[in-house]
């Protein structure tokens, strides 16, 4: 079996070397769920490699197997969950004893209920079912990096250091639940980051860029490579130019692609049902209220092909899809897992996902990103007097309850007289989500998604993402600075 | 078993250490070191009054690094199985002779070994069971709900979690390093979100400690986390000034951490540091000492080794101002023609002080007299190779050291190299995070972003 589709990974890798089947998860699942409405197994197999380019050399590597499973119990609005790492029969016994007597202890009484698992043989075709680790051919990791190298050093004579890092890894997850579904997934991931150190007459400076998506060492073509290399060089050459930025409320003018960190923060976390059931979201009771300019439509999309955010079923086994979250400046939709949509009486969304089997699932951000407008970047980058322009983002974060939101650019300029003039050291960038919204004044047609090295950090959880926006202007965001 | 939450014992980690290191070398390697972690625990987190979740955690972890000639190949598994120890050692294997070779690679110095150096206190047993968590849940629940608040606003919805765990861990080495230890940790917090008048806003309080006695009572969680919510409503903006900035105790950890950041030895051999080469020279104000102890007994960073089997030593990281040390592990030291400072687990406690101590609270505020205290820091970032410092930050607006309103939606920048010489003062109001252990701490001069 060179292709087998997803149920299979899941038998061959979790099942048969467990000497699991469909029955012994119906008792199982059984078991879990007395004293609860609902009960979900989550069993995840994933092994990993990763290559590291370290002072000129190709030096180190390391390889993980990870597995385990997840239980949880849910009874209204709570939660008893217990993780293990060993997954024979009795261990799975004894972790769905602890669940009990949890459920228990949150005064769950309800009579067991009865399993009969269907399992659903999905074939969603969003990115390839080969495993990328399957070759024991290590040569082409170690060619590929040491390629970064001399392109790096290729690109700028007073590049000094570079480093990298070259990823993959093969994720098998497998979804049992009481409601009947058995649903199994298998996400390839591979990621090349590149970190440059430049110096000059004393002065040093860094630049990074990484690539990534839903593939394997193929997704890495020499174009991607190159426009990877290319891009940390030039950050780091920027920056070893880059003067104070000057701080105080301003126009900005965003770049197209990971920009989009602003939508992220700014809209996507306030729209997390979770943060809507608990009351907690700025946004909480303002559905179908206008928050932007008509130019504005904001998209999660867990269905694009190849992104690292894309899910063929998310962590709760409900496709991955598409939901509006603002439509023409409209707030139109939260995103959901299977708890808070049923707490809210809404329909789960495919946003449900986990950091791994040792985690809870929560609603959580896909590939989410701004559509693209009608203008022209040029002009936009044109209507500014003063201001600052910031194509490259390092991360960002958000307040929820107040709305506040920042980001970080790691490359910036400044405009002035509506040209893009002298680089400027790594600016923050404040605003309040629905502030930043009313203040879109332009939205260009150069729409782009990330490189696909975006993670988000939730509640102590990291998922990767996708974030994308077109060039887009904002008339008042505070920016740090010197006066 | 000592232990109710951990499911391995010491023998088992211990052998299956053994055999990893054992056909590591058979499989090529000419030095070897593996190590086996089990732990587990118990968290439970309410809302409003409720129990909402209640997680049973139970982790194991097995790591094998394998080197021959300069090359170095590494592998983890979570499964312990004769099938997963062979599959472990056959990748490490193979990695190891596809890596390019580098000559600092390698076990630790055998002379650098801590086989004998004594373990800090550091394991208690836990005994909490859910039962008894949950009752402490409802005390800190009481308590949030007993803090007197200013009139008008309500406390709209609370948090609360409780975490306890156990890891034991086992490290051999090819070099005849073996040892065993066993820790236990403690975490209680709280988040409160309060309203008024349509605003909200929320604040955490949290405690850790190695043993349960050690943490911080409901009372004091309750209280911090709740006058830190009340005190945010209505929070504005100032306009974009430059001036002294007074960092509390929670913020001012995050100057300690670029600091630390840029004396690790990674960033100093590959120079992405804006203190490369600074061992030695005047780097902060000379009234600041910042010591690193790897022995204070129930320090969360406290251990008699790091993960080569190296021990750490009491000393100061600043004296004076000065570099007095970098933190190290084998490669790095080897890399820098230095030693290694047993630091190959990251830095041990470090306490930050000040030869000319700055009072309390109140007489730090003093020492501000008009300028931003800060109390949250909500992002950003600190560029390490320029020291860049540029942060999206909330607190207060004080004025002849006397706090007047909140304060949000500002940024604030500066210069490392210039801030940690502009540290006027250090105060009394010592608080531990972590590893970390400051008094608030007094910059002399930044940029704040604001509105005019």
């Amino acid at each position: 079996m060179i292709n087998p589709p997803h149920m299979d990974w899941a038998r061959r890798l979790i099942l048969q070397p467990n000497q699991l089947d469909e029955v012994e998860l119906s008792r199982a699942l059984e078991q879990l769920a007395a004293g609860a409405d609902f009960a979900d197994m989550f069993f995840e197999s994933t092994k990993s490699r990763e290559w590291r380019l370290d002072n000129g050399k190709v030096s180190a590597g390391s390889f993980s197997i990870g597995q385990g499973l997840g239980s949880r119990a849910v009874l209204g609005d709570r939660v008893s969950f217990a993780h293990t790492s060993d997954l024979r029969p009795e261990a799975i016994r004894s972790a769905h004893q602890t669940v009990q007597a949890l459920t228990r202890l949150g005064g769950g009484t309800a009579a067991a209920p009865q399993v009969r698992l269907v399992p659903q043989l999905t074939d969603h075709g969003l990115y390839s079912r080969k495993d990328p680790l399957a070759s024991a051919d290590l040569l082409p990791w170690v060619q590929l990096l040491e390629k970064v190298d001399m392109l790096a050093r290729a690109a700028h004579p007073a590049v000094r250091q570079v480093n990298a890092s070259l990823s993959s890894a093969h994720r098998v997850v497998l979804i049992a639940n009481t409601d009947g579904q058995l649903v199994a997934d298998a996400r390839p991931v591979t990621r090349l980051f590149i970190h440059v150190v430049l110096e000059r007459a004393g002065t040093r400076a860094q630049g990074s860029a990484g690539v990534g998506g839903r593939y394997g060492l193929e997704g890495l073509t020499d174009e991607a490579v190159g426009s990877v290399v290319s891009q940390a060089v030039r950050v780091a050459t920027v920056n070893l130019d880059a003067r104070p930025a000057p701080g105080g409320v301003m126009p900005v003018v965003l770049g197209p692609g990971y920009a989009g960190v602003l939508f992220h923060e700014a809209v996507g976390h306030g729209l997390e049902g979770d943060h809507h059931r608990k009351g907690l979201s700025a946004f909480a009771g303002r559905m179908g209220e206008r928050i932007a300019p008509d130019t504005v439509t904001v998209l999660d999309d867990g269905s694009l092909p190849g992104r690292l955010g894309s899910m063929g079923v998310d962590d709760e086994g409900t496709p991955g899809q598409k939901t509006a979250l603002i439509e023409n400046g409209v707030l139109t939709g939260l995103m959901q897992d299977r708890l808070n949509a049923r707490l809210m009486t809404m329909t789960p969304t495919g946003n449900a996902r986990r950091q791994s089997y040792a985690h809870l699932p929560m609603p959580r951000m896909t590939n989410t990103f701004l559509l693209a407008g009608q203008e022209d970047p040029n002009d936009i980058v044109a209507s500014v007097g003063r201001g600052i322009y910031a194509p490259r983002m390092g991360g960002g974060q958000v307040d929820i309850t107040s709305g506040r939101f920042n980001f970080t650019a790691v490359e910036a300029y400044l405009i002035e007289d509506g040209k893009i003039t002298a680089p400027v050291k790594g600016v923050t960038l404040v605003g309040v989500g629905h502030e930043a919204l009313r203040h879109i004044r332009a939205v260009g047609h150069d729409w782009a998604l990330d490189e696909g090295i975006a993670t988000c950090g939730k509640a102590g959880q990291t998922v990767s993402v996708s974030v994308g926006q077109p060039t887009l202007r904002i008339d008042e965001m505070v920016v740090s600075g010197s006066v | 078993m000592l232990s109710a939450y951990i499911s391995d014992s010491e023998a088992d980690l211990r052998a299956a250490s053994q055999q990893a290191v054992e056909l590591a070398l058979r499989a090529g390697g000419r030095e070897a070191s593996a190590s086996a972690a089990s732990s587990g625990g118990l968290q439970l987190g309410l809302r409003d009054g409720r129990l909402e979740t209640a997680v049973r955690s139970g982790h194991r972890s097995l790591n094998l690094t394998v080197f021959r000639e300069g090359r170095v190949g590494s592998a983890s598994t979570t499964t312990f199985d004769a099938d997963a120890i062979q599959r472990l050692v056959q990748e490490a294997a193979s990695i190891m002779q596809w890596a390019q070779p580098d000559a600092d690679n390698g076990l630790a110095d055998a002379a650098d070994l801590a086989h004998d150096v004594g373990q800090p206190l550091r394991y208690e047993p836990v005994s909490d069971d859910a039962a008894a968590m949950a009752e402490e849940a409802s005390d800190i629940e009481r308590a949030l709900r007993a803090v007197e608040k200013p009139a008008g606003t309500e406390l709209r919805t609370s948090e609360v979690g409780l975490n306890c765990s156990e890891m034991l861990s086992v490290m051999v080495t090819s070099s005849g390093f073996s040892r065993a230890s066993l820790t236990s940790h403690h975490v209680r917090w709280c988040t409160a979100l309060a309203a008024r008048d349509g605003a909200m806003a929320r604040d955490y309080a949290q405690s850790m400690a190695r043993r349960r006695s050690d943490l911080r009572g409901a009372d004091w969680l309750a209280e911090r986390a709740l006058r830190g919510a009340t005190g945010q409503l209505g929070a504005r903006t100032v306009p974009s000034a430059t001036g002294p900035v007074l960092f509390s105790p929670r913020t001012a950890q995050v100057l300690i951490e670029d600091l630390v950041g840029a004396l690790m030895g990674t960033a100093q051999y590959r120079r992405a540091s804006f203190l490369a080469g600074a061992l030695g020279d005047l780097v902060a104000a000379d009234h600041l000492d910042l010591i690193e102890d790897p022995f204070e007994p129930w320090g969360l960073a406290s251990g008699a080794y790091d993960a080569e089997g190296v021990a750490g030593s009491r000393r100061l990281i600043l004296d004076a101002g000065v570099v007095g040390g970098y933190f190290l592990n084998s490669l790095n030291a080897r890399r820098l023609g230095m030693r290694t400072t047993g630091n190959a687990s990251g830095p041990y406690n470090l306490t930050l002080s000040s030869r000319r101590p700055g009072g309390d609270g109140p007489a730090m505020r003093r020492h501000l007299g008009t300028g931003l205290l800060v109390t949250a820091i909500t992002g950003g970032h600190t560029d390490p190779t320029t020291g860049h410092w540029s942060r999206a930050v909330e607190g207060y607006w004080v004025e002849d050291g006397v706090q007047r309103f909140p304060v949000a939606g500002i940024t604030l920048s500066g210069d490392m190299r210039t801030m940690l010489r502009g540290i006027t003062h250090v105060g009394d109001d010592v608080e531990r995070f972590g590893s970390f252990r400051t008094g608030s701490i007094l910059v002399d001069a930044m940029h704040i972003g604001g509105r005019a």
